[in-house]
C-alpha cells in the first residue's frame, strides 16, 4: 500500500517538476529544512503538529509546493495518508489531505475503513523562522470531513455517530509560532514550535466531531522541540493534546519522538515512533493487553 | 502535563549547558587564515552563482574581501575592528531580495563547509549574521 503511495507522490513531484519548467515557474530559495515536512493533517510541521512554516521552499518572492505520503502503524491499526500544499509568496499555504485508517479494530461488520479529507489554508501573519527575532506567527484553519457510509448493521449511521460523535465534519482553528534559534546550546540550530487550537476533533477527525461529553470546542495545546544536528538531520519530539468529547472513546494526548531526513530541497523523509494513547474503549475490545497504539511512522516528502 | 514540565525542564537543562565556557569562534573558524579562506572561497560562489553574481558586478573586490574579512574576525572575537559601512548604506538601493540574502547565505555556509569549520562553528558565525538581514534584505 504504502508503495502505491509513494509512486503516487513520485509522479506527482515529476508532473509538478513538469509544470514548474513550463511558464508557472516555482522557487526553492529558502534555506534547507526551513520547508518542515508535512504533518498527517497535511500543512508543514511535523508528523502530528503543524508549525508557523508554509509548504515547500518558495520564499517571498516565489511560490512552490509538496506532494507527501505518510503511513502510522500502531499495535492495533494503520493509518494512512496522502497530501499536498501550496504556498504563495510565502504568506499562505492551502493544503488537502486524504487519511485512511483500517477499522478492523472496531470489528463492526462490513466496515473496512474509516475517511476523512483535510483542507486547511494558513497564512504567515508575521516573522521569519530564521532571521527576525520575533519567531514566524501564522494562523490557520483546518476543515475535515468524515467521509465515511452509514453502516446497516450501525442502524443507518456511521462508524462515527455510531460512538456517539455529533457531526461528520468540523474546522479547526490554530495560530502557531516556530522559531529556529541558530547557534543555539551545543553550537546547534534548536527548534521550538508551539501551537494553540480550537477543535471539537475527535483523534484529529477520524471519529468525527463533538460528542455527548462536550459538544463544544475545546483550547487545547500543541508543541514541538528539535535539534538540528546538522542541515540535513533533525531529530524532536512533539506532543499534542487532545479533547475529552465521547463517553464511549477516551482520548489520550498524542505524542511522538522524530528524526527529520533533508538529503536536499526536493525530498524529505521522516520517521516517528508515535504514541496515541488509548484510542479504543472497553465497548470496542482490544487484542493486545496494553491498550496504547504505539507505532512507527513513516513519512517522505516531495518538494517542487 | 507532566509532559509539558518534562519539555520545559529539558529546555532549562539544556540551556544550563550554555553557561559552560565556550572555546572561541575565531579559533573555531581557523583563526585568521581560517577567515581569509572562509572568505576566499565566499567570493568565488558569490562570484558565480547565477542567483545573485549581478548584484556584485561594480564591487570592488579587494576592499569587499577586506572588510569581510575584518567583519567575520570582528564578529568571531578575533579582535578586529569592523571599519566598512553599515550594512544598511552598503546594501541600500541594492534591492536584495530575501531569495538574494539566502542563496548568500547558502554560499556562505558552502565555503565553510570546503574549509571543513565544524557545524558548531558555522552556526554561531551564522547567528552573530543572521540579525543583518534587516538591514540587508529591503
Amino acid at each position: 500500500m504504502i508503495f502505491r503511495w509513494m509512486g503516487i507522490c513520485i509522479l506527482g513531484v515529476l508532473s509538478a517538476n513538469a509544470f514548474a519548467a513550463g511558464k508557472l515557474a516555482t522557487g526553492n530559495g529558502r534555506i534547507l529544512a526551513t520547508g518542515a515536512v508535512t504533518t498527517i493533517d497535511g500543512t508543514a510541521g511535523g508528523g502530528i503538529v503543524p508549525m508557523a512554516i508554509l509548504a515547500g521552499y518558495g520564499t517571498n518572492e516565489q511560490h512552490g509546493g509538496v506532494v507527501s505520503a505518510s503511513r502510522l502503524n500502531t499495535d492495533d491499526f494503520a493509518l494512512n495518508g496522502f497530501a499536498a500544499a501550496w504556498s504563495w509568496h510565502n504568506r499562505v499555504e492551502f493544503s488537502v489531505a486524504r487519511q485512511t485508517l483500517d477499522a478492523g479494530i472496531f470489528k463492526i461488520p462490513d466496515v473496512e475503513e474509516l475517511r476523512t479529507n483535510n483542507y486547511g489554508v494558513k497564512a504567515r501573519l508575521f516573522g521569519d523562522v530564521l532571521y527576525t527575532t520575533v519567531p514566524q506567527v501564522s494562523i490557520g484553519a483546518m476543515y475535515r470531513e468524515s467521509i465515511n457510509r452509514d453502516i446497516a448493521a450501525l442502524g443507518g449511521a456511521t462508524v462515527p455517530e455510531a460512538l456517539g460523535a455529533k457531526s461528520n465534519y468540523g474546522t479547526d482553528y490554530y495560530l502557531a509560532a516556530t522559531k529556529v534559534f541558530i547557534g543555539g546550546p551545543f553550537g546547534r540550530n534548536w527548534l521550538v514550535n508551539g501551537v494553540v487550537r480550537s477543535t471539537r476533533a475527535n483523534q484529529g477527525g477520524l471519529l468525527g466531531f463533538g460528542g455527548d461529553l462536550d459538544e463544544e470546542r475545546s483550547t487545547v495545546a500543541e508543541g514541538s522541540i528539535g535539534v538540528f544536528l546538522n542541515k540535513h538531520w533533525l531529530i524532536g519530539g512533539e506532543y499534542r493534546e487532545q479533547p475529552e468529547n465521547l463517553t464511549f472513546l477516551h482520548q489520550d494526548d498524542w505524542k511522538d519522538l522524530f528524526i527529520a531526513w533533508f538529503p536536499n530541497k526536493q525530498w524529505s523523509i521522516t520517521a516517528a515512533l508515535v504514541d496515541l494513547g488509548e484510542v479504543s474503549t472497553a465497548a470496542v475490545p482490544y487484542e493486545n493487553d496494553d491498550r496504547d497504539q504505539r507505532g512507527a511512522y513513516l513519512s517522505i516528502t516531495g518538494a517542487f | 502535563m507532566k509532559q509539558v514540565i518534562g519539555m520545559v525542564m529539558l529546555v532549562l537543562a539544556i540551556t544550563g549547558c550554555q553557561t559552560r565556557p565556550q572555546s572561541a569562534l575565531f579559533d573555531d573558524l581557523g583563526g585568521m587564515t581560517g577567515i581569509e579562506n572562509i572568505v576566499d572561497g565566499f567570493l568565488v560562489r558569490l562570484g558565480s552563482d547565477p542567483r545573485i553574481a549581478a548584484h556584485f558586478i561594480d564591487v570592488d573586490p579587494v576592499r569587499f574581501r577586506e572588510k569581510l574579512i575584518e567583519q567575520f574576525c570582528a564578529e568571531s572575537g578575533g579582535g578586529c575592528e569592523y571599519t566598512g559601512d553599515s550594512m544598511k548604506d552598503s546594501h541600500a538601493g541594492m534591492n536584495v531580495t530575501h531569495t538574494d540574502f539566502n542563496a548568500l547565505v547558502e554560499d556562505l555556509i558552502a565555503a565553510m563547509e570546503a574549509e571543513d569549520v565544524s557545524v558548531s562553528a558555522q552556526n554561531r558565525l551564522l547567528k552573530r549574521l543572521a540579525p543583518m538581514s534587516k538591514d540587508i534584505i529591503e
